[in-house]
């Protein structure tokens, strides 16, 4: 009986065996980048089908017990391509994933709360992926992902350094601010006031701007979506789009260390100089020089990294210099089986001098442009160095610096609540404070011809702060649900970020001469300005797919804000598209080598842009007048003031064609109701322009991307990508209101008005009647600043995996600009030839009337980008695992339509954030031409 | 268990709530101040009153430039003041115009909400800031009157014409004087009752101020130190007249007519924060008024007297001595315009300055080429008359009076065209004297002989406003 019970016990224990074998077998293996090699941590490794599923540790290994009848493994991470593997006898596997751009399994966050892949979205998002990012070693965000983005086009305004750009997608959507896309890092916002704030000094159109001293250590990956519903669960300020940077994690195991220099020459760009004197006597190669260096490291709990730079230029003239700090600090940790902390904490100082720029007379480059010395070409060799001297002593007494100091530091938690449940939050604070300062010596005045010799008294200081903080929180909780062919992604979640924008100006007048403090001068004031805004938003996603090929995104967003009028309160935003993976059906019978993908979308969706804070209330200045103080009327106020909404319907289509094709469509067509126009009042009522929501604008287009893989052999790969957009852009309603200026100036200028395009230019035209006189029509329509077509290229060749060769630029046409230095010159009466006909000369006419004559198409093709890179590879017995050599050129080709750089603008970007149309190119240096060498080891 | 787990949560929500006290997000302050900062503040309407002179100088900024320009004081061969009206193009489009009313309206609602919202409610409200609120009320009305044919006086309200407003400048310089005899105010009124043609109470008016102040002076006054933003902005503070006429460094600046250069610039830099003040009301005018209206009865002695009296005061004013190297004459085209002691403009010497070879002396108030010499040898009626005009055009230079004794008139502008239901079509066209029409491009021409160092000037407005005299758009006593 004992025995019979033994035997039972054996047969029920093998049973159990058998039972536990025929339930689940353990796969374990190790994840690595497939073109470094690099193991990969926080990879979800899923049981295709299931929801089991686990990530890799910090050392990129994992284990995961399966089903015996488990058949395939689904690898899925941020930026890389989703990969199925299939299972064999192996339990122990090693799988590499490619970074990928264009994959519908590339899994993005931006727009969606939390990581997601591209498959179930139906709206675009565009990545820029590390190997990218390194082939242009730029200093400034806006730089870096210049002609990167297949639907973003980025000109910057000037080749100063430190200077804001117009970075645009889909158009303008607003007369209120710019088209700069909201900005964060690691899920945490930071300062994107792509211009001179409200007090900062007007030192000519060179336009600070606080997107140049981002950190861009240790930068993973970019995400950009262009607006419309991918942005309605950002609601505030979204409409613009979203630019999302994710910096890179330390890996576990052994401590990596790279170092990197990159030196080099910066040259001012000479091809859109009217004289070549203008560069004899002001440019001046400058020395360029950059050192990274980083390290990483750590264990499977805990991992770090740590990356800093040091950079300086000499600029491309006598003045220009500029320095920068960087460092990042990375860290995750696995606090607890569901817990999971990261945080990055990134520090940035910028320190650089700027000459007097376009709208002064100050300035040496707008007055030899301008025609301030006449024609260039006509001095004598004689009169051209005593202008060249006086001009280099203007340059030495120039002092104007800036100084930027900013911390960021973003933290988040991700707790797994259940295998369903993920609750994510973020924190974080950009923290940055800059200080321009201006000393104007009487030296410097009298060089300048505005005083005569001897005088003593009109020296002064001007000094500009501004100390930002945005604080802003993101708490998700995302809930995952498979019930038969359905799996649903429901996001509950809420944001919140505060701006805190504290700015003061001095002024001090009849300072000394080798004074470089306000107090020594005869008299000072000050201004401050103080700008906060809060917003909050609550909203409800679901992301359902069926078959995992039919998807449906719905999202809900209330969204509430401090600076709307006291009779509004939350404004709801709504979002619903699908996408459908045609080309997974089981009916479609293309082949995949022809149609590997065939994706439609469609979408709908709400996005705001928040109105000025503060403008919603009636105010009163108090002013001070001769020492006394003075009350005046100020803000009149609007109790209804609230977000303008854009409200934007897409349609897509993604195709893979041919294993080598990837091409993306999208039609968009965006109406912006309640626009925030800020027409004048009445004039006999004396009071202020108030911001009202009383505009229509539309914005209407079409986005065309394509990547191309021409040659793909073991030795050589040739990959070639292009885009072409087209927006056009209108003000369909500007509920009565008058036209009203964004820019530009009185005899030509930058208007909203019914029926145009925002901010198009406006001006006279001088038509010539049959008896030679001229019947000038007033406030015409010349043309528009944000040219209707525009697109990037790039080409990339890789040699044998080690010889990389690449070029990428940007084009644009249909838009139109204005040559403000030949309406200066016209003024010295050294205007181009030709440009005016001879009898409107003739007829004496001013500028005012001849404005049309100034304005030219501005149509470009830029090569902003060469470069090769050499990678030797491990060398010196593996102590240096790789060594790599390149160089680049940047913006090496400028073809353009125009005798002006496009680029450029003197004077079409609003202070603090408001419209930039740009468009008013003059008096300011383009964008340098910087060749460049660099050396990378990683060890 | 239970009562333990609702015990944590009630903690964790009160410390939650209590918590956010120290980081409360959503507690935004606007840092400008409310209406209730305001209304019913003790001293709140001195302070008011002083917006009101801060806004008069705006509003000078706002209106004279383009009277001086689009008279013959001033060409603007350079600078990017106003293009337009230097050839008579008044032009509904123009934004200055445009400006100009919406300053004049500006300064009168202010006025108006200092005698409405905050005087009354301030327990320090004063008879003398009531009556300064009323004269610059009056003010208000004066410059509309000068310089547009009609205008609102309400927001958005029907035009009235031209006299309207002068009768509401008598009306409040009456009430102003009623509460404080105030000579500002009895000289606003000797002008308004000018312009009407009101000559018994203009003379009145103009002998009680007088009497009040022989050296009355009224300013603008500008604060440069506290100026921002640019000049087509509301608190731009700098004058903007002296920037036109002096500052502009390497550009030109404004240029006046040869016969005129001995008065440029009335304005110039008195110290790195402060500008010279710009006189609204003088007692000259009230001098000016008597002369004329002697004139217009044909009392030629009695304008002698009236003039040798205004002659007076005139040599009495500051005259400073500036060094003008840098404003020099047409820096882009040496040698197009008289620049030298010895040019002879249509026979007449000692008109132009030589601004190279150290400072120079110019009237910062008032100024004349005319002697008693030339006064008691001009005899006949419309000589005397157009005396009177050469004299108010010197003694008022870069004071925007030019262009309203020349009948000129702005229009009304396109936003308030499209604002105003009440404008009718033809208030936005420009109505130019007849007498000026024909010679609109030549009020600034004038040929110089640079080997002779002689100056003819094409078109002597004095004369044409003389032979035109019975014309409704000039001399409102003939």
């Amino acid at each position: 009986m004992k025995k019979r019970a033994s035997l039972l016990a054996v047969l029920l224990w093998l049973l159990c065996v058998h039972v536990a074998y025929a339930q689940s077998r353990t796969i374990s293996g190790v994840v690595k980048d497939a073109g470094t090699g690099e193991t990969l941590p926080g990879v979800a490794v899923l049981e295709k089908g299931t929801n089991n599923g686990t990530a890799t540790n910090v050392e990129g290994k994992f284990e995961l017990t399966v089903s015996e009848n488990a058949s395939t493994l689904v690898f899925k991470a941020i930026g890389r391509a989703e990969k199925e593997v299939a299972l064999g006898s192996e339990d122990y596997i090693i799988v590499q994933l490619e970074e990928s751009s264009e994959s519908l399994d590339e899994v993005v966050v931006t727009g969606q709360g939390v990581g997601i892949s591209k498959r179930r979205i139906s709206s675009t998002v565009s990545t820029i992926s590390t190997e990218e990012l390194r082939k242009a070693p730029a200093t400034q965000l806006d730089q870096l992902i210049q002609s990167k983005l297949p639907n973003a086009q980025i000109k910057l305004s000037s080749g100063q350094p430190g200077t804001a750009s117009i970075i645009r997608s889909r158009g303008p959507v607003s007369s209120n601010v710019n088209t700069t896309p909201v900005i964060m890092v690691d899920g945490v916002r930071v300062d994107n006031l792509n211009s001179n704030p409200e007090l900062g000094i007007a030192t000519g159109g060179a336009q600070s701007s606080a997107i140049a001293d981002i950190p861009l250590e240790d930068i993973d990956r970019i995400e950009y979506i262009p607006g419309g519903a991918a942005t309605t669960l950002y609601g505030a300020d979204a409409a613009n789009g979203v630019l999302q940077i994710f910096t890179r994690r330390g890996n576990a195991g052994k401590a990596r260390l790279y170092f990197e220099t990159q030196m080099g020459t910066m040259v001012g760009t000479e091809d859109f100089l009217r004289w070549d004197r203008t560069a004899d006597a002001l440019f001046d190669p400058g020395f360029v020089q950059q050192y990274r260096l980083g390290f990483s490291g750590g264990s499977q709990k805990f991992n770090y990294s740590f990356s800093g730079n040091l950079y300086q230029d000499d600029g491309f003239n006598d003045i220009n210099k500029q320095v920068r700090r960087n460092f990042r600090t990375t860290v995750a940790s696995q606090v607890t089986d569901r817990l999971k902390y990261q945080a990055s904490l990134a520090y940035s100082n910028l320190e650089f001098t700027r000459d007097y720029n376009a709208n002064t007379s100050f300035a040496r480059f707008g007055n030899l442009e301008g025609g301030s010395f006449g024609d260039l070409d006509t001095l004598s060799n004689e009169q051209f160095n005593d202008l060249k001297e006086n001009l280099r002593q203007q340059g030495e007494a120039t002092n104007i610096t800036e100084v930027i100091n900013r911390f960021q530091v973003a933290n988040n938690f991700t707790y797994d609540l259940s295998d369903k449940v993920v609750l994510s939050f973020d924190f974080g604070i950009d923290n940055r404070y800059s200080k321009q300062q201006e000393i104007a010596t009487n030296e410097l005045l009298i060089l300048k011809g505005s005083f005569p010799e001897g005088t003593t008294d009109q020296g002064y200081i001007e000094v500009a702060d501004r100390n930002f903080l945005v604080l802003s929180s993101n708490l998700n909780a995302r809930y995952s649900e498979q019930v038969g062919d359905f799996d649903f992604q429901t996001t509950l979640g809420g944001q919140l970020f505060r701006e805190n924008d504290y700015q003061t100006s001095i002024l001090a007048t009849g300072v000394a001469d080798g004074s470089e403090s306000v107090n020594n001068s005869a008299d000072q004031s000050v201004q401050d300005f103080y700008r906060t805004v809060a917003s909050y938003g609550i909203f409800v996603a679901e992301n359902v797919g069926f078959k995992n090929r039919y998807f449906l995104d719905l999202g809900l967003r209330f969204d509430g804000n401090s600076a709307f009028g006291d009779e509004i309160g939350l404004i709801p935003l709504f979002k619903i598209g699908g996408s459908y993976i045609l080309s997974d059906e089981s009916f479609w019978k293309v082949p995949t080598d022809i149609v590997s993908i065939f994706k439609l979308r469609a979408n709908y969706g709400e996005a705001t842009l928040f109105p000025t804070p503060f403008a919603n209330d009636r105010t009163f200045d108090l002013n001070p007048y001769l020492g006394n103080q003075s009350y005046t009327f100020a803000n009149p106020g609007n109790a209804d003031l609230q977000s303008e909404i854009a409200k934007t319907t897409e349609f897509g289509i993604d195709l893979g064609l041919f294993r080598r094709l990837t091409l993306n469509f999208t039609y968009y067509q965006t109406t912006t109701e309640l626009a925030l126009f800020t027409p004048p009042a009445v004039p006999s009522s004396g009071q202020a322009a108030q911001e009202e929501n009383v505009g229509e604008i539309s914005n209407e287009g079409f986005e065309i991307a394509m990547n191309l893989n021409i040659i793909n052999t073991d030795k050589h790969v040739l990959d070639f990508r292009a885009s072409y957009n087209f927006n056009e852009n209108d003000v369909i309603s500007s509920g009565g209101a008058p036209e009203f200026a964004v820019g530009g100036f009185t005899f030509l200028g930058s208007f909203v008005k019914e029926g145009q395009p925002l901010g198009y230019l406006r001006g006279a035209i001088a038509v010539q009647n049959p008896d030679g006189t001229f019947d000038i029509q007033r406030n015409q329509f010349l043309g528009t600043t944000f040219a209707p077509s525009f697109g990037t290229f790039a080409l990339d060749y890789t040699f044998n995996s080690k010889l990389n060769v690449f070029v990428n630029g940007d084009y644009q046409f249909g838009g139109q600009g204005v040559n403000v230095d030949d309406v200066l010159r016209f003024f010295g009466g050294v205007n181009d030839e030709g440009r005016i006909p001879q009898a409107a000369l003739d007829a004496n006419l001013s500028f005012f009337d001849l404005a049309g004559f100034w304005v030219e198409d501005a149509n470009y093709l830029k090569i902003r980008t060469i470069g090769a890179t050499y990678d030797f590879g491990s060398v010196w017995d593996s102590r240096l695992k790789s060594l790599e050599l390149g160089f680049t050129v940047q913006n090496p080709f400028n073809f353009v339509s125009s005798s002006f750089d496009p680029d450029v603008t003197g004077a079409g970007i609003a202070d603090q954030g408001g419209f930039a149309g740009g468009g008013f190119a003059f008096g300011t240096e383009s964008a340098p031409r910087i060749y460049l060498g660099s050396l990378r080891v990683n060890f | 268990m239970k009562l333990y787990r609702i015990l944590l949560v009630s903690i964790i929500v009160a410390l939650t709530y209590t918590s956010c006290e120290t980081v409360d997000p959503f507690d935004v302050v606007n840092p400008n101040l409310s209406e209730e900062a305001l209304v019913g503040q003790p001293n709140s309407a001195a302070i008011w009153l002083n917006g009101l002179k801060r806004q008069t100088a705006i509003t000078v900024n706002n209106t004279f430039i383009i009277a001086e320009i689009a008279s013959d004081n001033y060409v603007n061969t350079q600078t990017f003041y106003n293009q337009f009206v230097d050839d008579l193009t008044i032009d509904y489009q123009d934004d200055d115009i445009d400006d100009a009313q919406f300053h004049i309206a500006r300064l009168r609602e202010s006025a108006l909400y200092g005698l409405e919202q905050i005087g009354p409610n301030d327990p320090n409200y004063t008879d003398d800031i009531q009556a300064d609120y009323f004269f610059y009320l009056g003010y208000s009305h004066l410059l509309a009157g000068e310089y547009f044919r009609a205008l609102a006086t309400v927001p958005g309200g029907p035009l009235q014409p031209r006299s309207a407003h002068y009768e509401l400048a008598v009306q409040y310089f009456t009430d102003s004087y009623d509460l404080n005899m105030n000579t500002a105010a009895i000289l606003g009124r000797a002008r308004a009752n000018y312009h009407l043609g009101n000559a018994t109470e203009a003379i009145a008016d103009a002998q009680q101020a007088i009497a009040l102040d022989p050296d009355f002076i009224l300013y603008a006054d500008f604060d440069p130190q506290n100026s921002t933003g640019n000049n087509n902005g509301l608190n731009y503070t700098v004058s903007d007249l002296q920037d036109a006429l002096y500052d502009r460094g390497s550009f030109d600046d404004l240029q006046p007519l040869p016969r005129l250069d001995f008065l440029d610039p009335k304005f110039s830099v008195i110290s790195a924060n402060e500008d010279a003040p710009i006189p609204i009301l003088k007692i000259e005018e009230a001098h000016l008024i008597i002369a004329e209206a002697n004139v217009s009865t044909g009392n030629v002695p009695l304008a002698q007297q009236t003039l040798q009296d205004l002659l007076g005061v005139v040599n009495g004013r500051l005259v400073r001595s500036i060094n003008d190297a840098a404003e020099d004459r047409s820096q882009r085209a040496p040698g197009s315009r008289p620049d030298t002691a010895v040019v002879v403009v249509d026979g007449r010497p000692g008109l132009v300055l030589n601004r190279d070879d150290g400072n120079v002396s110019i009237p910062a108030v008032s100024g004349t080429s005319v002697d008693t010499a030339r006064i008691l040898t001009t005899l006949g009626v419309d000589d005397m008359l157009e005396l009177v005009y050469l004299m108010r055009q010197e003694i008022f230079i870069a004071e925007g009076r030019r262009f309203t004794d020349m009948g000129l008139t702005l229009v009304i502008s396109q936003n308030e065209q499209q604002l105003n239901p009440n404008v009718a079509s033809d208030q936005i066209i420009a109505d130019i004297p007849p007498f000026l029409a024909g010679i609109s491009d030549q009020l600034d021409a004038f040929t110089y002989d640079q080997t002779a160092y002689t100056v003819s000037i094409a078109v002597d407005v004095n004369e044409v406003i003389v032979a035109n005299k019975t014309s409704d758009y000039v001399c409102p006593f003939e």
